[in-house]
């Protein structure tokens, strides 16, 4: 752990217009009635320390929708890519919370590892700094402390905020954090201020439901693949693509070519395991013909072939999809209910008394 | 939290028991507050998970797409209840099928209003309901107050058909239902136009108002089909504004307003006024209702020699 | 994860190379299969194209988008790639439209190949029903190519009708051949068809190729392989020695895009060619 500072309430102005000098900043602000990740003004629009916002910060980098390439204008012309739209301008993406700054290191793995890099996501992610906030409001859905993490974790960002009663100490996190850190001349903190912020965040840790849910997630998954249990989890999903949306860690995408205003261009947008589409072939041969099919993929990947991939979940326990879901389903309970089906299952297994 | 009756337990425990209804769909307390679940049951003995409250805001008709065929038993509001209604009209439903507990609703309560009024996140709420009085930690609040909008303007508060009831029926106000949707119509277009950019600059796509509609029941909704491609999901407001549109004049002349849709809507956009208008023009050219009689058609269906035509161009 | 080379990929996966389409030739008699025979526009994406039998490229229409197919040519027929396609989809549909002269694009090679390395040395059986049988071309000859390497080599080929078999130019060359034993068959007898008739899993039977040091690759509709697979395991195969290729719609083709996988696998990275005992392993999510 290096140096803290203190940044004031009266320097934050000041402060925010020198990020601006560095990118393009996106902050939370409101925007048509909701507290959303947004390209802000200035300090006058940025909303720190809140609460997490309905929809998470993983369309900075991985955008509902962005063009991979242009083409030609005429729709018979189907040689001459026109551009591609690699996106480097410098951005600093202020405020987000420690849930969603971690997020980042697992779509780090899907897209900046692997066979190929993803040269769109990897721009941009390249380009962007990221200034944390410290957890001081954890609500009733968040679950962030079954993955180890916390209202203090600083994983994925470069800079970690504690907010102190209107002031901020600062922690310099990465590499890049610790070089522009330099440029703001900062006072160093002093102890009062490190207690303080110390002990707000651990008021907040306090605030977390205890909760027990990853802990041999992988092996109780490996055994429920055929389980009914899939079935009635899924009674009430109405197959709409909020919970992947609004997820930080969702990352599966549809690739479309649509005829824009400016001309042809090849597009990627999200798509959902949600969706009946998603794994519907051209014959109408479905690999994943119905709800249940559906959910238990959502759940495999995120807490199975993940860790087993990438070796990270593919869930930070932001409590986005629960609060968003418009039947309330809780992926809380779901993986409850799938650790004592395990469990079931393990009892009723002959043999296992030796 | 309010269990149901003992005579409606009694009387669901005696369908499934005797056959009648393999599954009956009801309501049980979610992990948020002030915000019910749908629940599936199947066995007699799990009927005491069931409740009834203004906490109780899905329409569970939406369900029965799932279930062609079979028989079920549901719990309807009476908006939910001209759901079933109207999806008799259009031959999607059999009455005998259904075994319905229906409620007599004063409305449903919107959590985020609730939160608004408390200065809180949804979530970080600590509330209940009993009776008309919703109760947070420190606030006693009508349910008048922190309503759905789509509840303010109800005008069916007890269920058209049912087998049993819940509750005394409630009065109906018999003002005009379309007050504020006639204020909408008196702006200007420009205005207008604003409002609806407003609302839907809020939504993700994520087809949820779609999926909870009883009348979306398409087997391939047009924004899914590929061959050929209406439509590209993007977040492009051109697109979401085009499939706003084409499927709220999909659901001209059938759309009962049960509002479903705008309950269901995680973004909060206001769907409930185009899907309005809509209903108010039918009700004005064809004097239809689609949420009262199971018999019949739907006016856009039919054709009679004196239907309006003041809009052919 | 993977053990594809990342080729020319590396530096926008998403770019399609630029072909020319030099010929369309009709694979069968109702018309809704076409074979494609590409041609690089670039030079320079020429010389870096590599690819094994068993790889795929997603072919990408401008104004359509992209689908994948398996290349139905073998590294050892050059100058050309050939995708063999049916009409199905919104890209296939209008690559059916498309004609010789005009420009599409192809992103690849994507995926693994069947087991050459393995194969070396073996007797190999080749079982291809219906429309799957465009890798299996891609396979039959490279293994040609290199006769001396491989044992007897054995394909029963079946489809509908006569006039639904692909490739019948090569089929008949190969029949010409005295190095490798090539069984047609249709489903119901077909005037003038003098050869076998029957399905695929009991022509198999008959045919009863031995396993020992034998390497099975079987592609075709899910029922074939569903009855074939019994047979195979009758005549001695075990499941180490049966390989297979999915088709799971795919759209990236990299396995960034989340489609694809049958469990933790993703059909796109660590197939298509999969053996019955991978897939033993894994979930029926195909």
């Amino acid at each position: 752990m290096g140096e803290k500072y203190l940044l004031t309430k009266d320097n934050l102005t000041a402060w925010i217009s020198q990020l601006q000098q560095h990118g393009r900043l996106i902050a939370p602000v409101m925007r048509a009635d909701e507290l959303r990740y947004d390209y802000a003004d200035g300090a006058r629009e940025v909303v720190l320390g809140q609460h997490n916002t309905r929809r998470s910060a993983k369309w900075v980098f991985f955008p509902q929708h962005e063009v991979l390439l242009r083409y030609g204008k005429r729709l018979d012309d189907y040689s001459q890519i026109t551009d591609t739209v690699i996106d480097n301008t410098p951005q600093v993406l202020l405020g987000v919370t420690p849930c969603d700054a971690r997020s980042f290191v697992m779509l780090d793995r899907i897209f900046g590892q692997g066979t190929c890099q993803d040269p769109y996501y990897c721009a941009r992610r390249a380009n962007t700094l990221v200034i944390a906030c410290a957890c001081a409001h954890p609500t009733s859905t968040c679950f962030c402390n079954a993955f180890g993490s916390g209202p203090a974790d600083s994983t994925g960002a470069d800079v970690l905020l504690y907010p102190v009663d209107g002031d901020y100490v600062v922690e310099l996190v990465s590499d890049a954090g610790k070089q522009i850190g330099l440029d703001w001349h900062l006072p160093l903190a002093n102890e009062a201020a490190i207690e303080r912020a110390e002990a707000i965040t651990a008021a907040a840790a306090e605030r977390l439901q205890p909760i027990e849910l990853t802990a041999g997630i992988e092996q109780d998954l490996a055994g429920l693949f055929e389980s009914g249990l899939w079935r009635e989890v899924a009674e009430k999903c109405i197959a709409c693509g909020t919970c992947t949306y609004n997820c930080p860690e969702c990352h599966c995408f549809n690739i479309v070519d649509s005829e824009l205003a400016s001309g042809g261009a090849r597009l990627r947008g999200w798509d959902a395991c949600m969706f009946p589409q998603f794994t519907a072939q051209a014959s109408g041969y479905n690999p994943r013909p119905d709800q249940a099919s559906r959910w238990r993929q959502r759940v495999m990947h995120k807490f199975s072939y993940l860790p087993a991939n990438v070796g990270l979940f593919g869930c930070v326990g932001c409590g986005r999809c629960i609060v968003s879901c418009p039947v309330r389903l809780d992926i809380r309970q779901v993986l409850q209910r799938v650790h004592q089906e395990a469990l079931t299952r393990a009892a009723a297994a002959p043999g296992k008394e030796g | 939290m309010n269990a149901l009756p003992d005579n409606v337990k009694q009387a669901i425990a005696g369908w499934l028991q005797s056959g009648e209804i393999e599954l009956f769909i009801g309501y049980e307390a979610s992990s948020l507050p002030l915000q019910a679940t749908p629940a599936f049951v199947r066995k007699a003995e799990d009927l005491d998970r069931l409740i009834w409250d203004a906490t109780c805001e899905n329409n569970l008709v939406s369900f029965l797409k799932q279930f062609r065929g079979k028989k079920v038993g549901l719990m309807v509001k009476g908006c939910d209840a001209r759901a079933l209604v109207g999806l008799m009209r259009e031959g999607q439903l059999v009455r005998d099928n259904l075994r319905i507990v229906g409620v007599c609703c004063l409305g449903v309560v919107d959590a985020k209003r609730v939160a608004a009024a408390a200065g809180q996140a949804v979530e970080e709420l600590d509330g209940r309901v009993t009776g008309t009085d919703v109760l947070t930690a420190d606030q006693h609040l009508a349910l008048s107050s922190v309503m759905h909008a789509t509840c303010a303007a109800c005008r069916h508060h007890n269920p058209e058909i049912y087998d049993i009831l819940i509750g005394e029926p409630v009065a109906d106000a018999d003002d005009d239902p379309f007050d504020d949707i006639r204020a909408v119509e008196a702006l200007g277009s420009a205005e207008r136009w604003a409002r609806f950019e407003h609302e839907l600059s809020k939504c993700n796509l994520c087809f949820a108002c779609r999926n909870v509609c009883p009348f979306c029941y398409c087997n391939t909704c047009f924004a899914d089909k590929t061959m050929p491609r209406w439509f590209t999901a993007t977040a492009e407001p051109k697109d979401i504004q085009f499939y706003q549109i084409i499927r709220t004049f999909h659901l001209a002349g059938r759309c009962v307003g049960c509002n479903a849709c705008s309950r269901a809507c995680p973004q909060g956009v206001d769907l409930r006024t185009m899907l309005d208008k809509l209903r108010l023009d039918v009700w004005e050219l064809y004097q239809d209702d689609a949420g009262v009689n199971p018999q019949g058609h739907p006016p856009l269906t039919t054709y009679r020699e004196d239907d309006d035509n003041s809009f052919v161009l | 994860m993977s053990e594809r080379s990342c080729g020319q990929l590396c530096h926008n996966p998403y770019l399609p190379l630029p072909m020319l389409i030099m010929r369309i030739a009709d694979e069968v008699d109702d018309r809704t299969i076409k074979s494609f025979d590409l041609a690089f526009k670039n030079v320079n994406d020429a010389d870096q194209f590599t690819y094994t039998p068993g790889q795929f490229c997603e072919l990408s229409i401008f104004g359509q988008g992209e689908a994948p197919f398996g290349i139905a040519s073998s590294p050892v027929e050059t100058g050309f790639l050939r995708f063999t396609v049916k009409q199905a989809g919104v890209v296939t549909s209008k690559l059916h439209s498309l004609k010789e002269g005009d420009s599409i694009g192809i992103r690849g090679p994507l995926g693994n190949t069947f087991p050459l390395e393995l194969m070396h040395g073996k007797n190999i059986v080749v079982i291809g029903g219906g429309f799957a049988f465009t890798t299996l071309r891609s396979l039959i000859i490279t293994l040609l190519d290199q006769r001396a390497d491989y044992g007897d080599i054995t394909v029963v080929y079946g489809a509908r009708t006569p006039g639904l078999l692909m490739y019948k130019n090569d089929l008949n060359a190969w029949e010409q051949r005295g190095d490798i034993k090539v069984v047609q068959t249709i489903d119901v007898a077909a005037p003038g068809w003098e050869r076998q008739v029957g399905f695929v899993p009991a022509v198999v039977e008959q045919t009863a190729p031995s396993a020992a040091n034998t390497v099975g690759i079987i592609c075709g509709p899910p029922v074939m392989i569903r009855f074939t697979l019994p047979v195979m395991t009758k005549l001695g195969f075990g499941s180490e020695q049966i390989y297979t290729s999915l088709e799971n719609r795919m759209k990236c083709g990299i396995g960034k895009c989340g489609r694809c996988n049958v469990g933790r696998k993703y059909v796109c990275l660590d197939g298509p060619v999969f053996s019955m005992a991978q897939l033993a392993e894994l979930p029926a999510e195909y």
